[in-house]
């Protein structure tokens, strides 16, 4: 299956070139959550735009509070308090949606493409399930583990089947399931919300993602799964509601390597099966380079690059892509010493970030001008899609301009290491 | 320019190192021998009072090991493979059940008081999680200087205090930290730091064997790759042997000089590391190493097959080869005629029956009604180029068979995935027929007749050697194999 992809792909930069041509299914433009803490305001995503195409996996990929969860959590509008998303556009395509909002929120809709950030909240909320759905990289905290695999699973897919009846409405969802009912059965336990047929497509949805003795499975607890069989009930629950976009959060962090592949391989057949779109995060540069079609590279809150998996991986142009790509180490090579990118990551409190590039202290090549203003995101060259917030992407590397504050900070720290 | 320069002399002085290290093979620091670790369950008097059999896990079952000095072994594994708790037994952190570990040639488990202490001076463990192992109540420099005071080190010094400050400030600079951090606490540092501190811990009592337990598993790459080059030049300063513990091939292959991968309590390989890498022996190295998608655009073109099923339970581990559940490789019987993948699946199919997930009325499922089945079979049999005549013979011979039992016994089409026909087929069906029956015990011997493996009779030996697997597919002490004795002495160097 991979391989078929791989082969239609095979131009350097077809995937981009073919993807172009179509409207995206997502467009997220300036996209800003911040945090408002005792420490201060944290900037936890800032001003992140990509576009998500029909079909395709795009990866979000960067180091541990870089944002790349944060920035999924935002386009669900599932952040919780004390972080808010204040800023941005989250445009999806969706004509029937379009229509129906059009006379009510004018604002919000733009030919065949709604700005989820303007409808309504209960709009917003009916779109979770049949348009975006998430898998979480814990499986094992993310089932309740006092009910059964199957009877989650069934519960997600009633919600999703009830919300068809009447896909603008989040009341549909309970609709013959009132208060009265919900207190009888929680004094009687019984299972009366959750129909047979329900029931029956979970053992469906649990044999599509590969559990052997489906049904047998379902009646068991998520104690009694192993993490990659219950990692692929999960993928079955956010399958539940046929969604458009899949957003995977680190779906395999908590995995072993052999368990990973199988994961990987499933999320690829289903995203050709259900013709959908996914949005890949993870910290691991081999799965994005496994997985994805088109790849964002996320540094303090920011997109610091994004382009086809070519652009960032052959021809990077932001130093901290090319510093990330040269600190991991390669099974294939055993060249003896790493190239690592010094320094930490930066704490993201607003009144510590100036109005600069956020790498520039760890940057080899800062120069005086990474810290007199903060770099623009820039096209550049590559394909069309290749763009990075990187004053390089403009100039050649001029090493007598090189930033003067910190380059013996960073010497220090490099003799440090040796 | 210089900046490039920098980094092929840092390459070149790794090189050399490594090398180094390589010659100094021979001279044995620490020797595991058969250790075992076993955890017992249903263990208490309460247990015990109504009689009930404890059930033991055997976290590790018969690891055998030998870490020279000066070197890096790297013992890979996955999850739940007991690799860690090798690490901790061997230091005598946990007691072992049985087997023995020599430090220069002294039992360690042997070891009591003033000897005991001189050990614990001279091996130390880096733990994984630098969010975990770290007291938090307690300051960088405290924590430092920890081991210093538990061992009345320095005890020469005229001010004992002073010295250890000095000590402690040394060491802190010297994993890239600053002196003046010294007063802080360890919720203050990020995961890299902490790992720092965790290090500068380690080397307090300047010891010559550290466990490092997956110590850059909880960092980001970035930082991760800090970590590695300061363990690689603390190594070279300071003469170190280091046991790292990894579930991460490509940080494997960066550091280690050997490597030996552990399964389910088990080593199933050992090796210098780049042969290991290029040329895995066993099929779950293989799998392993096949795995680890590599951070490059043409990944996507990597043809993998990635292993079924879940590592199986180390309550209950399979009989013979502990990887035969899941090995894609797995020896059918010398005068079975049957494909790899078809055999990998009745393998799975027996495994399931055995273990009951495949009960009277699944079999019954399984098994075809009339019509379908054998039209099927026809068009696989004849896809099959040597195999068509034979097939289509043993067909009729397997309806003549079935019918023998009473019912005309087919499987349904889809059971298998892979070609499987003929004989082979036939037997399934009769097996799943007896067991539609409710003869489980006679379901599962009929295939056990036709089917049963090597694999699963004779657990492999891990032999001597620079380049040992324990697999049935290269030679053992019974079923020996004349081409692999060859090749392993061809590569004997």
């Amino acid at each position: 299956m991979l391989e078929d992809r791989a082969g239609s792909e095979d131009a350097p930069d077809g995937s981009g070139a073919d993807t172009t041509t179509a409207d995206p299914i997502l467009e997220v433009r300036n996209l800003s959550t911040q945090f408002f803490t005792a420490e201060g305001q944290v900037n936890a995503v800032e001003s992140v735009s990509f576009d998500v195409y029909d079909g395709e996996i795009f990866g979000i990929v960067g180091e541990s509070g870089s944002g790349k969860s944060v920035t999924a959590l935002s386009i669900l509008d599932l952040v919780e308090s004390p972080g808010r998303v204040t800023a941005g556009e989250i445009w999806y395509r969706n004509p029937d949606l379009a229509d129906d909002m059009r006379d009510s929120h004018p604002e919000a809709v733009e030919g065949e493409y709604v700005d989820t950030r303007r409808v309504p909240t209960g709009v917003r909320r009916s779109l979770r399930g049949p348009t975006f759905s998430m898998i979480f990289q814990d499986p094992m905290s993310s089932f309740n583990p006092s009910i059964t695999v199957g009877e989650q699973l069934a519960e997600a897919i009633e919600v999703q089947r009830r919300a068809r009846a009447n896909p603008r409405s989040t009341r549909s969802r309970t609709q013959g399931y009132g208060l009265g009912r919900f207190l009888t059965d929680s004094l009687l336990p019984s299972r009366s919300y959750v129909s047979a047929e329900s029931r029956e497509r979970a053992t469906g949805l649990l044999d599509q993602v590969g559990i052997p003795d489906s049904a047998e499975r379902a009646a068991e607890y998520p104690n009694q799964f192993s993490g990659g069989m219950l990692q692929r009930a999960m993928v079955a629950q956010a399958l539940a509601g046929e969604p458009d976009v899949l957003i995977a959060d680190e779906p395999t962090t908590a995995l072993d390597v052999t368990i990973q592949a199988q994961i990987l391989d499933l999320l690829a057949d289903l995203q050709d099966e259900e013709d959908m779109s996914v949005i890949m995060i993870t910290h691991d540069l081999g799965v994005i380079a496994r997985m994805c079609d088109r790849v964002g590279v996320m540094y303090a809150g920011e997109i610091a690059e994004r382009g086809s998996l070519t652009d960032v991986f052959d021809r990077p142009v932001h130093p901290y892509t090319e510093g990330l790509l040269e600190s991991i180490p390669d099974p294939d090579d055993p060249a003896p010493r790493l190239q690592p990118i010094e320094g930490n990551v930066p704490s993201l409190i607003d009144s510590e970030m100036g109005n600069r590039c956020y790498f520039a202290d760890r940057c080899p090549k800062a120069m005086d001008e990474c810290v007199a203003e903060k770099p623009a995101e820039v096209d550049t060259a590559g394909s069309a899609e290749h763009r990075v917030r990187c004053v390089l992407a403009e100039r050649e590397y001029d090493p007598t301009r090189a930033l003067s504050g910190t380059e013996e900070d960073r010497e220090r720290e490099a003799s440090a290491d040796d | 320019m210089t900046e490039e320069d920098s980094g092929r002399s840092r390459n070149d002085r790794g090189k050399r190192g490594a090398t180094g290290r390589a010659n100094a093979e021979g001279d044995v620091l620490l020797e595991v021998e058969d250790l075992h670790k076993y955890y017992f369950e249903r263990d208490t008097l309460t247990d015990r009072l109504l009689r009930r059999e404890a059930r033991s896990v055997q976290a590790v079952d018969g690891v055998s090991l030998a870490i020279h000095r000066g070197e890096t072994l790297g013992l890979v594994g996955e999850s739940g493979c007991g690799k860690s708790t090798t690490g901790e037994t061997l230091l005598r952190l946990r007691e072992a059940t049985d087997g023995g570990v020599y430090f220069e040639g002294e039992s360690v488990f042997d070891l009591a008081g003033e000897d005991l202490m001189a050990f614990r001076r001279r091996a130390g463990i880096v733990f994984q999680d630098p969010y975990s192992s770290l007291d938090p109540r307690m300051t960088v420099g405290q924590l430092v200087a920890e081991p210093l005071s538990v061992h009345g080190e320095p005890a020469d010094a005229e001010n004992t205090k002073e010295a250890r400050r000095e000590r402690v400030d040394e060491l802190l600079e010297r994993v890239g930290l600053s002196h003046s951090q010294r007063d802080r606490y360890p919720h203050e540092f990020s995961g890299g730091q902490r790992q720092r501190v965790g290090i500068a811990r380690a080397l307090a009592l300047e010891p010559d064997f550290l466990v490092l337990d997956e110590p850059v598993s909880a960092l980001d790459v970035s930082v991760q790759a800090q970590i590695l080059n300061l363990l690689a030049d603390l190594q070279v300063e300071f003469d170190l042997t280091y046991l790292f513990i990894a579930h991460d091939l490509s940080v494997v292959r960066h550091l280690c000089d050997r490597v030996a991968v552990m399964y389910l309590g088990e080593i199933i390989e050992r090796g210098p590391t780049d042969e290991l890498f290029e040329e895995p022996r066993h099929p779950y190295t293989q799998a392993l190493l096949e795995s680890v998608p590599r951070a490059r655009s043409d990944e996507r073109e990597r043809a993998i097959d990635p292993l079924a099923g879940d590592v199986p339970s180390p309550r209950d581990p399979p009989s013979g080869c502990r990887f035969r559940t899941r090995c894609p490789a797995v020896i059918p019987p010398d005068d079975l005629e049957i494909a790899q993948e078809g055999y990998r699946e009745v393998m799975d199919l027996r495994e399931r029956l055995e273990s009951g997930d495949v009960d009277a009325e699944r079999a019954r499922e399984l098994l075809a009604g009339d019509g379908g089945g054998a039209a099927g079979e026809g068009t696989t049999g004849s896809d099959r180029s040597n195999g068509s005549d034979e097939s289509e013979h043993g067909d009729r011979r397997g309806r003549r068979r079935a019918s023998a039992v009473g019912e005309e016994a087919r499987l349904r089409e889809d059971v298998f995935e892979a070609d499987l026909a003929g004989e082979n087929r036939a037997v399934v069906a009769e097996a799943l027929n007896s067991l539609a029956d409710g003869e489980r015990a006679e379901a599962i011997s009929i295939l056990r007749e036709r089917f049963e493996s090597v694999c699963e009779r004779t657990p492999p030996v891990l032999q001597d050697g620079p380049h040992p697997a324990a697999c049935h597919l290269y030679d053992q002490p019974t079923e020996r194999r004349g081409a692999d004795r060859t090749e392993r002495s061809a590569g004997d160097d």
